[in-house]
């Protein structure tokens, strides 16, 4: 009777610890993370869009918030704001979002609020951009017969010039730019910047793409003017793909290579049937 | 002189004695073996080899050199001897074919032992590249295999014949016989057309026996690599398979005439000329390796040099001296004297030659693997030297086994000199009643 007792005392202390633990585990598995969003406002040539980014730490580490679905607001006013579209961030936590739309002529600075609601996953999350528009003009002069020169100038809604900014220069290329020069420039009391293209670079017909951006400033964001040239070193193409190979494919074979070896084959071996039927016509010559 | 009777009764094919089951006995545990083998390097891969990725052709491919080699004998003997007009070597002409025939088979199966998926051989014939010397080596090989055996079967119609004859009590024998020869009588159209057709086969097959171990010297010669870049190669590879073909027949002939006692067809004289057309072919053959080593040797290039330093000096020098003074130099020195080319010292020298002559194809083919232009680094210990797996060795041993049952084989059911053609040339008359009784 007494073992009975403490073997029920026994198991009721297991149930009480068991239904302690996993309520709360089941609690922490729910437990909502709070997303860290990043807006930054890109400018390439005549298009505008927001760059959105998302993590959240988990444990020592951030993680992308992939699939973050969130809201981007126009602010109009203080009290205020458009609703411009939904976005669903990629796999990596990333999403771009076209503001082109949103942005009128002669407009000097604008406003963004990015947020995500509330989710199973994710706490609600805000953040806002406010930015004032500048433009940014390149063009490659050719008049200099040393080298040819990138000018670019940048100045404010207003047609004021921006001086003392800093500006990349660069050369589009496949995986990374190159930059060209120094790593940066300033532009001057004009708000330009003179870049010398002194080395020639080659490029497929020719044509190099250059940029020149500026990076991910506090006031203006992210602005790039691409200039397309065709000042290049023009690629000889060496592939032998089309052409007949002793190293193309089967059908690509020089015709030497394909006419003497059949030609062979053939003969050699119409010559074998010419003499295996010889064999049956020994066998049908019967009767001396 | 002997009747058509007794030619007829020296020359038909006969069962097998004591020794004769004993040696298939033994060839067939062999080839047991060697199927248990390669059902394990099916099942599992070249893994069980000692392959790797430098020495990526090793005893397989040595073995199909080897193979290509002496099957070109078919073609000296019976072509090029027949041509020129060597009528001491009629006798020899049936064996050098069945060696011929048997080594061609074999060298195709182990190309074949040598893929890692043999699976995928259709892909060969689906994308292969006629630019590419391994498909002209399949091409060449199943030419040269159909032409051989064209070049046994057609001298053997009026044999089969004559053995349908012989073995008239034994009504399924000579049953077999007779459908084997093709209803040939003798009668003047069937000589013209098996004449005209030998004298072709004998002029085709030579271009296309030049072409077969041509193209397998081109498997290597197209690879840059030491040793074997060399413009040398076609025909350094031919010399070296008319002495490894000639070594093989001289055996075989010995073997032949002592278990089938045809000492009145195989005489010394056939034995000394084999000798003396065996030293010719050996100093040709010589001629082609100081080519083949003494212009590297002198350019001396860094990695010519290394390779022949492994060669001459390193690890792979005692096969190396073993084979070029052991089965090429001392054997051609033997040779001069007369004693030496008696059959039975002339049997032990040819039986060196032919050993020589397999060892040789390993000396071409593996040290030059483990001296590639780029330097083997980051690899295990064992991944710069290659030595064969007892598997690899079993499997190797297999297909010198099946070899050796073809001929066997061949031996024990077609007649080994041919009797036709010997009786024609020894003047012995086919008794008429015979041809002109059968219906």
């Amino acid at each position: 009777m007494k073992n009975s007792t403490i073997i029920s005392k026994f198991f009721l202390a297991i149930l009480c610890a068991w239904s302690l633990t996993f309520p709360n585990s089941k609690v922490s598995a729910q437990e909502k993370q709070n997303a860290l969003i990043s807006v930054q406002f890109n400018k390439v040539n005549a298009q505008n869009f927001l760059k959105i980014s998302a993590k959240y730490k988990d444990g020592k580490k951030f993680v992308p918030a992939s699939d973050l679905e969130v809201k981007i607001y126009k602010i109009v006013s203080e009290d205020s704001t458009a609703l411009l579209g939904n976005l669903k961030l990629a796999k990596d936590g990333n999403g771009l979002f076209d503001v082109s739309n949103a942005i009128s002529k002669n407009q000097d600075d604008i406003s963004f609020n990015v947020i995500h609601e509330a989710s199973d996953k994710f706490e609600e999350a805000a953040t806002e951009v406010r930015l004032k528009f500048a433009n940014l003009t390149a063009e490659l002069n050719l008049d200099d017969k040393t080298a040819p020169v990138i000018i670019a100038t940048l100045k404010d809604i207003n047609n004021m010039p921006l001086a003392d900014v800093e500006l990349k220069v660069r050369l589009q290329r496949t995986f990374a730019p190159l930059t060209i020069g120094d790593d940066t420039y300033f532009t001057d009391e004009n708000g330009t910047i003179n870049v010398p293209i002194t080395v020639k670079m080659p490029g497929l017909d020719g044509k190099l793409n250059y940029e020149v951006v500026l990076d991910e400033n506090e006031t203006y964001g992210t602005i790039k003017t691409i200039i397309e040239s065709n000042i290049g070193t023009k690629i000889t193409d060496l592939s032998t793909f089309d052409q007949r190979t002793m190293w193309g494919t089967p059908l690509k074979a020089p015709l030497v290579a394909l006419i003497v070896p059949n030609l062979l084959i053939f003969g050699i071996w119409l010559t074998l049937f010419f003499l295996i039927f010889n064999l049956y016509r020994i066998s049908k010559q019967k009767k001396s | 002189m002997k009747s058509f009777e007794q030619l007829t009764d020296d020359l038909a094919p006969r069962k097998f004695g004591l020794y004769g089951k004993i040696w298939i006995g033994f060839l067939l545990v062999i080839i047991i073996g060697a199927i248990y083998a390669y059902y394990l390097q099916f099942t599992k891969g070249l893994e069980i080899t000692g392959m790797n990725d430098y020495s990526l052709w090793g005893i397989y491919i040595s073995n199909f050199v080897f193979f290509v080699a002496i099957s070109l004998v078919g073609s000296l003997v019976t072509a090029i001897l027949r041509l020129s007009g060597v009528n001491w070597a009629t006798p020899l002409t049936r064996i050098s074919e069945i060696i011929a025939v048997a080594a061609i088979i074999m060298a195709g199966l182990t190309i074949i032992i040598d893929m890692g998926r043999p699976d995928r051989i259709y892909n060969l014939f689906l994308h292969g590249r006629l630019q590419s010397p391994i498909v002209w080596d399949v091409i060449v090989v199943t030419t040269y295999l159909t032409i051989s055996l064209l070049l046994l079967f057609f001298p053997l119609l009026p044999d089969f014949r004559i053995l349908s004859k012989k073995f008239k009590s034994d009504k399924r024998r000579s049953k077999l016989y007779k459908k084997l020869s093709l209803n040939w009588r003798g009668n003047d159209k069937q000589k013209s057309i098996y004449k005209w057709s030998i004298r072709t086969l004998s002029v085709l097959i030579i271009p296309v026996a030049f072409g077969i171990h041509t193209v397998t010297a081109w498997l290597f010669a197209a690879t840059y690599r030491p040793g074997w870049d060399s413009s040398n190669f076609g025909p350094y590879f031919i010399a070296g398979a008319f002495v490894a073909g000639t070594g093989g027949v001289i055996c075989v002939m010995y073997l032949l005439r002592k278990f089938r006692h045809l000492e009145y067809y195989l005489t010394d004289y056939h034995f000394d000329r084999m000798a003396k057309l065996l030293v010719l072919l050996i100093l040709v053959y010589l001629y082609f390796n100081v080519n083949e080593y003494l212009v590297p040797a002198l350019k001396n290039t860094t990695k010519e040099s290394e390779h022949l330093k492994a060669l001459f000096f390193g690890e792979e020098s005692f096969l190396f001296y073993a084979v070029i003074f052991g089965g090429l130099i001392i054997p051609a020195c033997a040779l001069i004297f007369k004693q030496m080319r008696k059959p039975l010292p002339l049997f032990l020298i040819s039986v060196i030659v032919v050993i020589g002559a397999w060892w040789k194809r390993y000396v071409i083919v593996v040290p030059t693997l483990l001296h590639p232009f780029l330097p083997v680094q980051g690899v295990p210990k064992n991944w710069h030297h290659y030595s064969p797996t007892h598997l690899e060795w079993l499997i190797t041993w297999g297909t010198l086994a099946g070899a050796m049952l073809i001929i066997t084989l061949l031996v024990r059911y077609v007649p080994v000199i041919p009797i036709h053609e010997t009786a024609e040339e020894k003047g012995i008359a086919e008794p008429k009643n015979d041809t002109n009784n059968e219906k």
